[in-house]
């Protein structure tokens, strides 16, 4: 179930858990404005987060999803203290470590792997001796082998990358943050390190959250997600229902979006998804194309082409039908 | 409702900030080293930069001051070369560390480490490369004729009041240049007047007694000048303004630590935009 979906700001205060658990972490109301420049000395306040409630409990894997821009990624930073609220607050349990897992952070070019290994632990709160006893697996992780004593600067970006994640991989704080992060290497260290980090996500001991714009990134992966939209919570809750709320209003939007192109006359390409033929939508008519060659011949884009569900597909040409027979 | 207890009000942030920085100590250090590396990497000649420089500038104070100002005075190479050393000390900390919060954006985003450690690591790199240099301020001290004396003792003593010095007023400019980023394009040409005020080419005593008394003014010319007594003059040190500098520097430093504690939650929010 949704515990709470908000459909007016300011309706309803709190995501409400329903079964119990330990709380580590408590979000009350939380809000952060950035200022932006609006010319020489005129700032503009802007609202990343508003009123935003959550309880995170141990075990817990929450998915946070919701548009660019949403304010997922301020979340995260509120979690992991690197910013303080401008309004609520977070209450958390004496001493709990926080950490986002955070790529190749403090790498500096001009030192050699090993170093840069060492750095980077340090900044992520290991002390000197917790990485060089794990150097070993880190180099074997990172496929680096004799390369961990050349300088970063001699790396290829995707050994870079995956030094970066071999390390941060290493912390084991209370609460790991996660920020859609893996598009990590090559494609097939991608798959490694995200098949890691789900093994990593999905055991029962270890509290994570996870922020993500995808919703297929999210599901199985967290048990609990959190939806926002424009800086506030939208839904809270099960993963499953809150993914499916999120995925309707995104395909309902891309809906309204394709019809206000066609209804402004605006030549549109459209497809069924899973389906090959691509229609040109055109003065009040569908035409399917017969070919590529077609439909590079009318000056068409494969980013152009807008791709529905049969159901609005058919949707989408009763509408068109009916306006052009009035 | 808040269905699990999380005591109210246990902390409201984990951002780790507080005076203490000593659980900081090894990631300073080995940042300070780091960074110390990295500059010496950047070209062929690596470290030797830190002996050529001080050497350089000698050379060129050497030409305008000793030679076309025929200021040549038989101490004037040594009382140089100390000035030159003390002064870049200075120079390269404040620079460093006056501008290492804001530099650090990506690293101030990721993790709500001490923000202090930032400029203080950077202070410390500074303190390496005057490690280095000191080979040439003892090379001349030598060539020159001055032997070790018990003196030379107290150069320690002289050098912990400048360090006290470089990390407060970088503190207190750290902790303020992210909200005013226009403060780093003018902490140069504040540091190169300092520079040509600290008696760094000239003797204070070539100077008007109007002139002095102003120029006392100015800490490093106190801190200079204690080099050169104890390494030169065997004389002792101004104790008394070396204790006064020392405790202003507490004092600064401090109210640097201070604004850095309550900004903290602050910084990463100001440099994103």
């Amino acid at each position: 179930m949704i515990d709470a979906v908000r459909e007016q700001p300011g309706m309803r205060d709190a995501a409400q858990d329903g079964d119990g658990g330990e709380a580590l972490l408590s979000l009350r109301g939380v809000s952060l404005a950035y200022w932006l420049k609006k010319g020489f000395l005129r700032r503009k306040k802007l609202y990343a987060l508003r009123d935003v409630s959550f309880d995170l409990r141990r075990g817990d894997s929450l998915g946070v999803i919701g548009r660019n821009g949403s304010g997922k990624s301020t979340l995260l930073r509120l979690i992991a203290g690197v910013m303080t609220p401008d309004g609520g607050e977070i209450v958390k349990r004496p001493g709990l470590r926080v950490s986002l897992l955070s790529l190749q952070l403090g790498f500096i070019d001009y030192l050699t792997g090993r170093e840069n290994a060492i750095l980077s632990g340090m900044f992520l709160g290991m002390s000197k001796r917790e990485i060089l006893d794990r150097i070993d697996p880190i180099i074997e992780f990172a496929e680096l082998g004799e390369f961990i004593d050349q300088p970063l600067a001699s790396y290829s970006s995707g050994m870079r990358a995956r030094l970066g994640f071999a390390v941060a991989f290493q912390l084991d704080p209370d609460i790991l943050l996660i920020d859609e992060v893996l598009g990590v290497g090559d494609a097939e260290f991608q798959e490694r390190s995200f098949s890691v980090l789900k093994e990593r996500v999905r055991s029962a001991d270890s509290t994570v959250v996870f922020v993500s714009h995808s919703a297929n990134n999210v599901r199985g992966l967290c048990n609990r997600a959190v939806w926002l939209d424009e800086g506030q919570v939208r839904a809270a809750g099960d993963s499953g229902d809150v993914l499916r709320a999120y995925e309707d209003s995104i395909t309902t939007k891309h809906f309204e979006d394709v019809k206000s192109r066609v209804e402004g006359q605006l030549r549109t390409f459209v497809r069924v998804a899973g389906e090959q033929t691509v229609y040109v939508v055109e003065q009040g008519r569908f035409q399917p194309l017969k070919s590529w060659n077609e439909f590079v011949s009318v000056r068409g884009r494969p980013e152009d082409i807008r791709v529905l569900e049969r159901e609005q597909f058919e949707k989408l040409r009763k509408a068109v039908e009916r306006n052009t027979a009035s | 409702m808040w269905s699990a207890g999380v005591p109210r009000g246990v902390t409201t942030s984990n951002m780790q900030a507080s005076f203490d920085i000593w659980p900081y100590r090894h990631l300073i250090a080995h940042k300070a080293w780091a960074d110390f590396r990295a500059d010496s990497q950047r070209n062929y000649l690596g470290v030797a930069w830190w002996l050529l420089d001080p050497i350089i500038n000698t050379f060129i104070y050497y030409l305008v001051f000793g030679v076309f100002m025929r200021r040549g005075e038989p101490d004037f190479v040594p009382y140089l070369v100390t000035g030159i050393i003390g002064w870049f000390w200075f120079f390269q900390g404040v620079v460093g560390g006056s501008g290492a919060i804001y530099s650090s954006v990506n690293l101030l985003r990721q993790v709500a480490i001490n923000r202090a450690v930032f400029p203080l690591s950077r202070v410390i790199t500074a303190t390496y490369k005057f490690g280095f240099s000191l080979i040439v301020l003892f090379g001349a001290l030598l060539i020159y004729g001055y032997h070790p004396t018990v003196w030379w003792l107290l150069l320690p003593v002289i050098m912990v009041v400048e360090f006290m010095l470089i990390a407060a007023v970088s503190l207190l400019l750290a902790s303020v240049v992210p909200f005013v980023p226009d403060l780093s394009s003018f902490i140069p040409y504040a540091l190169r007047l300092g520079f040509f005020l600290s008696c760094v080419m000239y003797k204070l005593e070539w100077l008007s007694p109007r002139s002095q008394f102003y120029l006392k003014l100015n800490p490093m010319v106190h801190v200079l000048n204690s080099y050169r007594n104890v390494l030169m003059y065997e004389q002792a040190p101004h104790w008394g303004v070396l204790a006064g500098l020392a405790a202003a520097a507490v004092v600064v430093g401090a109210a640097g630590m201070g604004l850095i504690i309550r900004l903290s939650g602050l910084y990463a929010k100001r440099i994103m935009q």
